[in-house]
């Protein structure tokens, strides 16, 4: 089909924009939900220490599972059931070694989620079946908040005989456009484009009444957008005398967020010379975490979706949100790989290479014990050094600095009275490492060919070991699950390495 | 043809069913944003560079049907100044032994090595050896022009009565093997290789369509014999304009990738880009484009003279000089 007519369909959709919503009256998970924030308003800070923090994110899952997986709990498939029981189990412990009051909020908590249990979700799978049945099939589609109630939801269509498509968010909008799609939970789970950006003639939202969502979704540009798209919800007509009896909970507040605290202590540590950098401290699917440098400018990451040849990229560091996809070494740093790969290109000069490259950053090191930094880094400027980053020049990771000139000014300063070949040695090491950082990609493209990459889809991380490339090489593909707003200060040496880190459990 | 609201078509398609049939308004409003930057891109050059940033739907043939607008607006309004003007020859005495030559001769169009002028008629390349008299054009290749050598027949050279329709001036032989370096689309090159492809025409029912390609004539080092755009794939290490003496005049970014990975590296007084609100990546990109954009001046609808097609949204600033 011609590509312009096949983009006109897409057009044609983006025109339609009329997202409706349908709300399930379901005062058994409104319950559990109010008796969790109340818990959660009393435990303050505590909630993030242990023993709380492991019920509290057992509650938090078992409430954002409930309400984005419509599937009865009786059903095999389903994956909502297990946090209510690791909640009952992690509060029978508990019992008897807390305080009244928080006893009897605990008591609440149990007492609402073994109430859920027994209505077994029913009314939200029910309710998601009867909009479905709305729309003809081979036309109509339902969508999840993630690939874990997806796969849930479509086990268990397959149980009962219903052949709907459960698409995530991506996969739909890559996909077709169809007549009907139904959306289990909030808006304000979803990518906003999902609502600005059609890919039905008629979007249905289906959520719990307690979950107070946006009433209106802004294009990506949101506010400052010189021509801007803003779509509202058709909200459901309120029955006439009807009351809301039920607490309501903002959307955006229960969607599982990592306990930051927890992942921060668990980021390893390192000796105490490393010199210290600002990083942002991002939670990884599988449970791990990675420091991100500010400083720092690039990163090697995947897009599937790409074409062949042309999925392993280049990420600037200070745009890595949560979706990105990381390829990261699970031992050591992508640099220190390139280090080794880089040695092989440099032929019979390999080892003259080295030496020179060995001789001027000890000579740097030394006058860095000797001088201190502050005035090793004056004395360059003053002899016409325009960029000056010692910690990162005499560390591991850097070839030589970026410009010739800075390089003379500093070779001359360390005593080195003919800069020229450590310069051209300069040169022949960033060609090789560069040579490195090429073959390296093309092997993980190749690599990603072959691959099926659905456990990466799935659990969010997969390994990635190039054909005959030394095991070294392997790397891991993590989708980032979360990244802090906050930067910390962190050993060099602990960034871009990936680690097993506490509170980032029951996040999807 | 006749479009359904009475005025005259402007472009045909394939209708994907074998027949043909009028393009739809959101093409050619992204043919009109091309031929804007065309118009505009040494205006804006004098107060900072202006960063389009538009977020589509789909982005499948957007780059493309822009970069065809600015090809026929810069060849319409030729004689304005391009931002690498050919290195004419104007006599062959001015050629230096050693030096890579693109003739254009009666007949052919060849890239060769110039050697001498033998008895002050006969010009000797590494292409052969031809009479002064038949070279109608000559100029130097500069030496970041990688262009492979070789010779192409003019009467070779399809395309041309597709280009007499498409064209603003009745000379698709001048289009043809006429140089600019003012237009840059960096994106995928599988991708847009593909929409290159596509089949366009005129909208008074022409004979035949004719690829995309035909108008945009991206760079091509093994068929150099002109070209009005350079496409760089956004995998690149080093951007094809860092040897250049001077940046192009817009830049084109297709898809998320190309955004977050160029947005910060493009000097050209006009860059457009583009995203696919259903592409992986996006959030990266827009987070590079709001960090532009903080250090920027927003500029209003108003201040643009181009409306986005219906379902896009737009988002437009000017960095401070």
């Amino acid at each position: 089909m011609s590509l312009i007519v096949q983009a006109d369909g897409f057009y044609r959709a983006s025109v339609q924009i009329s997202p409706e919503r349908y709300v399930v009256a379901d005062t058994r998970s409104s319950v559990f939900s109010d008796a969790l924030t109340r818990l959660a308003r009393e435990l303050g800070e505590d909630a993030s220490e242990p023993p709380w923090d492991q019920v509290m994110a057992a509650g938090r899952a078992a409430r954002w599972r409930s309400a984005t997986e419509p599937v009865p709990f009786g059903s095999p498939s389903s994956a909502a059931a297990k946090p209510f029981t690791e909640l009952l189990a992690l509060s029978s412990r508990l019992r008897g070694s807390i305080e009244s009051y928080r006893q009897n909020l605990l008591g609440e908590l149990v007492e609402t989620a073994e109430g859920v249990l027994q209505s077994g979700n029913e009314k939200l799978a029910e309710a998601v079946l009867d909009c479905l049945h709305d729309g003809e099939r081979g036309e109509t589609c339902l969508v999840t908040v993630g690939r874990r109630a997806a796969a849930a939801v479509a086990g268990w269509f397959e149980e009962i005989g219903e052949g709907y498509p459960v698409l995530v968010p991506r996969p739909f909008m890559a996909g077709r456009v169809w007549d009907l799609a139904i959306i289990t939970g909030a808006g304000a789970w979803f990518p906003p484009q999902m609502l600005t950006t059609p890919r039905a003639a008629q979007t249905t939202l289906v959520h719990q009444s307690w979950i107070r969502d946006f009433v209106q979704f802004n294009g990506v540009f949101g506010e400052p957008a010189t021509v801007g798209i803003r779509v509202s919800v058709r909200e459901p007509r309120p029955r006439a005398g009807s009351r809301n009896l039920v607490a309501e909970v903002e959307a955006p507040e229960l969607v599982p967020k990592p306990d930051w605290r927890a992942v921060a202590a668990s980021i390893p540590r390192a000796s105490e010379d490393d010199d210290l950098v600002d990083a942002k401290l991002a939670v990884l699917s599988g449970g791990y975490g990675v420091l991100l440098p500010i400083s720092g400018d690039r990163i090697r990451g995947l897009h599937p979706d790409a074409p062949p040849g042309e999925r392993v990229v280049s990420l600037k560091l200070t745009a890595v949100v949560p979706g990105s996809i990381l390829l990261l070494r699970e031992r050591g740093t992508e640099a220190a790989l390139l280090r080794t790969l880089a040695a092989s290109h440099l032929g019979a000069d390999r080892q003259r290479i080295q030496d020179l490259q060995a001789d001027w950053k000890g000579r740097l090191r030394e006058a860095i014990g000797r001088e201190g930094a502050g005035n090793v880094a004056r004395a360059l400027r003053a002899r016409d050094a325009q960029t000056v980053n010692l910690a990162y020049w005499s560390s591991d990771d850097c070839l030589r600095p970026q410009r010739d000139a800075d390089f003379a000014v500093l070779l001359k300063y360390l005593g080195i009275r003919d800069p020229a070949p450590f310069i051209a040695a300069g040169i022949a090491l960033w060609r090789a490492h560069s040579k490195a950082g090429h073959d390296l990609t093309r092997a993980l493209e190749q690599r990603v060919e072959q691959l099926d990459l659905a456990p990466l889809e799935i659990h969010g991380l997969q390994e990635l070991h190039p054909e005959g490339a030394p095991s070294a090489a392997t790397m891991t593909a993590f989708r980032v699950a979360a990244v802090s707003a906050e930067t910390i200060r962190v050993p060099r040496h602990s960034t871009r390495r990936p680690f097993h880190a506490r509170g980032a459990a029951w996040l999807e | 043809m006749t479009a359904v609201s009475g005025r005259p078509a402007v472009f045909t398609v394939e209708d994907g069913h074998g027949g043909r049939c009028e393009a739809p308004t959101w093409f050619v409003d992204w043919v009109r944003l091309g031929a804007y930057a065309a118009l505009s891109r040494l205006a804006v050059a004098r107060r900072g560079q202006v960063v389009l940033a538009v977020s589509a739907p789909i982005r499948a043939m957007a780059a493309v049907a822009a970069a065809y607008g600015f090809c026929w607006q810069h060849y319409r309004s030729a004689g304005a100044a391009s931002a690498c003007p050919p290195e004419l020859v104007r006599t062959l005495d001015g050629l230096e032994t050693g030096e890579k030559v693109w003739l254009r001769l009666l007949d052919r169009v060849l890239v060769g090595t110039y050697f001498q002028i033998q008895h002050g008629n006969r010009i000797r390349t590494s292409g052969g050896t031809f009479q002064t008299r038949v070279v109608q054009e000559a100029r130097r290749v500069p030496a970041w022009v990688d262009a492979e050598d070789g010779h192409w027949l003019i009467s070779e050279m399809t395309g041309l009565p597709f280009l007499q329709e498409m064209l603003p001036r009745n000379d698709p032989l001048a289009f043809v093997t006429s140089w600019s370096w003012d237009l840059v689309v960096v994106g995928s090159l599988v991708r847009l290789s593909a929409e290159l492809a596509e089949p366009i025409g005129p909208g008074n029912s022409p004979p035949e369509l004719g690829a995309l390609r035909e108008i945009v004539r991206p760079f091509d080092r093994c068929h150099p014999v002109g070209w009005q755009s350079v496409v760089m794939s956004a995998h690149r290490d080093e951007p094809v304009w860092a040897d250049w003496p001077k940046y192009p005049g817009v830049t084109i970014l297709d898809g998320a990738y190309a955004v977050s990975r160029w947005l910060e590296e493009c000097h050209s007084p006009l860059v457009i880009a583009i995203l696919d609100r259903a592409e992986a990546g996006l959030d990266s990109a827009v987070s590079v484009l709001e960090q532009g954009r903080m250090y920027a001046e927003p500029l209003a609808a108003g201040d643009v003279f181009w409306r986005p097609p219906a379902g896009c949204e737009l988002l437009a600033y000017r960095s401070r000089p």
